[in-house]
């Protein structure tokens, strides 16, 4: 069970400290937001700090159809087609000739496996899902003569398609039955603003994907864009998942993809492990300012500060790579202390921590904090529900 | 003449090279015979294609119906991929290819398969009963090592049961028969309608559902060793009972489930309760991912009973 590091826009140094603070085990790369030579000195960056550092790479084919498009820097990857429509992906040769050579890219970088082409699903039934489908077996008979597995199928899958179990079920006998190693699978959000909340039969559907893919299936399951959620999906058997350093970083939506439509600048966000989410400083600087700042901090080596004086009041202080930092520490943190137990009993210590973080925000709200809708309590109560779902499926 | 009353005469004087020939058993449109060929001896399966019309110069004398030609072209593409199959958990298919072949008024084929000297476990269950743990793991085991055999040859059996699992008297170890799952296509063991192969008690979900046929695979296998397994351990089919409906009892293999051998008996070991139980998952993801993630998981399974 591992953290990585999601890659994108603004690395700074922050991919450089989180390295040497050993903070991650891996970093998932964006193509979109490095050209190729940058991508590789990025790569070289990593294997510099440690050769232990799993680097896997995001074809981010899904941005093949999407049109418009905001894609970066993907233009200047060999592989890269834009404006494809379903009529591109007709044929098995039309298909081979994508995945080969998004596969054959991959062999030319100093990565740890390849990662298929994907579309974005929004329908388990429908045709794009035949021709993610296709893309993975495409991408199975090209890895074969190009470069050693593993060889990770990638899904990008909407709320919406993750919502009906016997769609996912269908899928799931499907790719479980082809010849892979693992999978990296993104939820694509609806909401393109950051919230810990989250349909329960999604979460559910989700969670119920990755124990059996990661489980069942014994599949190495990387969880792109997790975050929060991160403590959950290790419960449920993910090898590994992702979060980053701004909220586009952490919950994946479409719009990452779409034109900019404006909007103002992200509000600086606390990790709460004791509350399990992301709230906002102001948030944090109600609970100190009603004695109740340590039913909500996390003890991590870079919030000492927060005990000492209201949070806003050190905003300055609270800059995107120390709160970044902050962030990966208590996920890992979160992570670490569900890892070697079994699955029955990650489950059991996950629900733990929920009911430990509704009495948390119990205490809080009873002192009188009014925490935004954004940072409320609400998505624990969606994560429990999805929980008991996702053990009565299972029997856990 | 009626396929019932194909004696061992009728054959001989049809097929002289397989002299002599002598019944062992017939199920469905199929009879098994011991026969000898070239100094050896073969089981020899012979199974109905269908009946001439009486009256020689009409058109119908000749069977026309096109499913004819194709049962016999796939009986024949299935004996050539099982020919591959080299493992010791499958009995093999003979020197001759499938034949068709004509005795009085009714057309049939055979071919031989590998002559097995020992028990089957239908005979074997009702005679002695529930099986011991040990026991139960080594035919799971030798079953699950046959599937993969065939999974890598392209094949699904689809029709794995207690009748179709022998234990050589020789060794003691086990042989899955009938492999000739193209030829049940055509109405072997076919005792659900809808064009199901297999036998219902045997079957799995997804064999229930006619749209998936060809996407089959070999953990709807996994699906029929389970239901095996778990008879040889409660010595009770786990969906069907005497008396059970058709109806019931597809309703059964498709939504319920059964009291795990544990629940049954509290002595049973727990893990190969468990295992037998994740084979009966009702959606193949959730069983296991390749027969040796079964085979590694089976090997690992205590099967100490729990003493009292």
């Amino acid at each position: 069970m591992s953290l990585f590091l999601q890659h994108g826009y603004g690395k700074g140094d922050k991919l450089d400290r989180a390295l040497e603070k050993g903070l991650v085990k891996g970093v998932i790369l964006s193509p979109r937001d490095e050209d190729p030579e940058r991508l590789k000195e990025t790569i070289a960056t990593i294997r510099g700090y440690s050769r232990g550092v799993k680097i896997l790479f995001d074809p981010q084919c899904y941005a093949f159809t999407l049109s418009p498009v905001r894609d970066g820097k993907l233009a200047a990857y060999p592989y890269y087609r834009r404006g494809l429509s379903r009529a591109d992906f007709v044929g098995r040769r039309a298909v081979a000739k994508i995945a080969a050579e998004v596969i054959d890219y991959q062999a030319t970088i100093d990565i740890d496996g390849c990662v298929t082409p994907t579309v974005h699903l929004n329908d388990l039934r429908d045709v794009w899902s035949q021709i993610a489908l296709e893309l993975i077996d495409a991408s199975i008979d090209r890895v074969t003569g190009v470069k050693p597995r593993p060889l990770y199928a990638s899904l990008l899958l909407s709320e919406r398609a993750m919502g009906q179990r016997s769609d996912v079920e269908a899928f799931l006998d499907v790719l479980t039955r082809m010849e892979i190693d693992g999978v990296y699978v993104i939820l694509a959000r609806d909401s393109s603003s950051y919230t810990s909340r989250i349909d329960p039969a999604v979460l559910e559907n989700y969670l119920y994907m990755v124990y059996v893919l990661g489980v069942i299936n014994e599949m190495e399951v990387h969880c792109g864009f997790a975050d929060t959620c991160a403590v959950l999906l290790h419960a449920a058997g993910a090898a590994s998942c992702a979060t980053g350093w701004h909220n586009g970083l952490r919950q994946f939506s479409l719009s990452r993809f779409r034109p900019a439509t404006g909007g103002r600048q992200p509000r600086p966000r606390y990790t709460s492990s004791r509350l399990l989410n992301s709230i906002l400083l102001a948030d944090l600087d109600q609970a100190f300012r009603r004695g109740v700042v340590n039913e909500v901090l996390s003890g991590t080596d870079y919030d000492l500060a927060f005990r000492r004086r209201p949070a806003l009041e050190l905003e300055d202080t609270w800059d995107l790579t120390t709160s970044t930092l902050h962030h990966l520490s208590v996920l890992g943190d979160l992570i670490a202390g569900i890892e070697g137990l079994s699955r029955r009993k990650a489950i059991s210590a996950t629900v733990a921590l929920i009911d430990e973080a509704l009495g948390r925000y119990a205490v809080a709200q009873a002192a009188g904090v009014e925490f935004d809708p954004s940072a409320d309590d609400e998505h624990l109560r969606q994560w429990k529900h999805a929980i008991k779902g996702f053990r009565d499926a299972t029997g856990l | 003449m009626h396929f019932d009353d194909l004696t061992p005469a009728l054959l001989e004087e049809a097929l002289p090279e397989l002299r002599p020939i002598r019944f062992i058993g017939a199920g469905g449109q199929k009879r098994v015979y011991a026969c000898n060929y070239q100094g050896q001896v073969y089981a020899l399966k012979v199974h109905f294609i269908g009946k001439k019309a009486a009256d020689e110069s009409s058109p119908a004398a000749t069977i026309t119906d096109p499913g004819v030609d194709t049962a016999i072209a796939r009986a024949k593409r299935a004996v050539e991929i099982l020919r591959r199959c080299s493992g010791g958990s499958l009995a093999r298919v003979g020197p001759v290819d499938v034949t068709v072949f004509e005795v009085q008024d009714v057309q049939l084929m055979y071919y031989l398969e590998e002559f097995i000297d020992g028990v089957d476990l239908k005979t074997d269950l009702a005679k002695n009963g529930p099986w011991t743990p040990a026991e139960i793991r080594r035919v799971g085991l030798a079953l699950i090592e046959a599937i993969k055999e065939l999974w890598e040859c392209g094949a699904v059996h689809r029709d794995i049961k207690p009748a179709n699992i022998i234990r050589r008297t020789a060794d003691g170890s086990f042989v899955l028969i009938d492999i000739d799952l193209a030829l049940d296509l055509h109405g072997d063991s076919l005792t659900v309608p809808g064009g199901i192969a297999g036998t219902k008690q045997y079957l799995s979900p997804e064999q229930l559902e006619v749209e998936s046929k060809r996407s089959l695979d070999f953990r709807s296998d996994l699906f029929n060793v389970g239901v095996v397994m778990y008879e040889l351990a409660t010595g009770e089919n786990p969906f069907w009972e005497p008396g059970t409906s058709l109806a019931t009892g597809m309703s059964r293999i498709r939504e319920f489930n059964p009291p795990s051998p544990k629940d049954r008996d509290p002595k049973f070991p727990s893990d190969l309760s468990d295992f037998i139980m994740r084979l009966l998952a009702k959606k193949p993801h959730l069983r296991f991912r390749s027969c040796d993630s079964a085979r590694k998981a089976l090997e690992k399974v205590d099967i100490e009973v729990v003493s009292e």
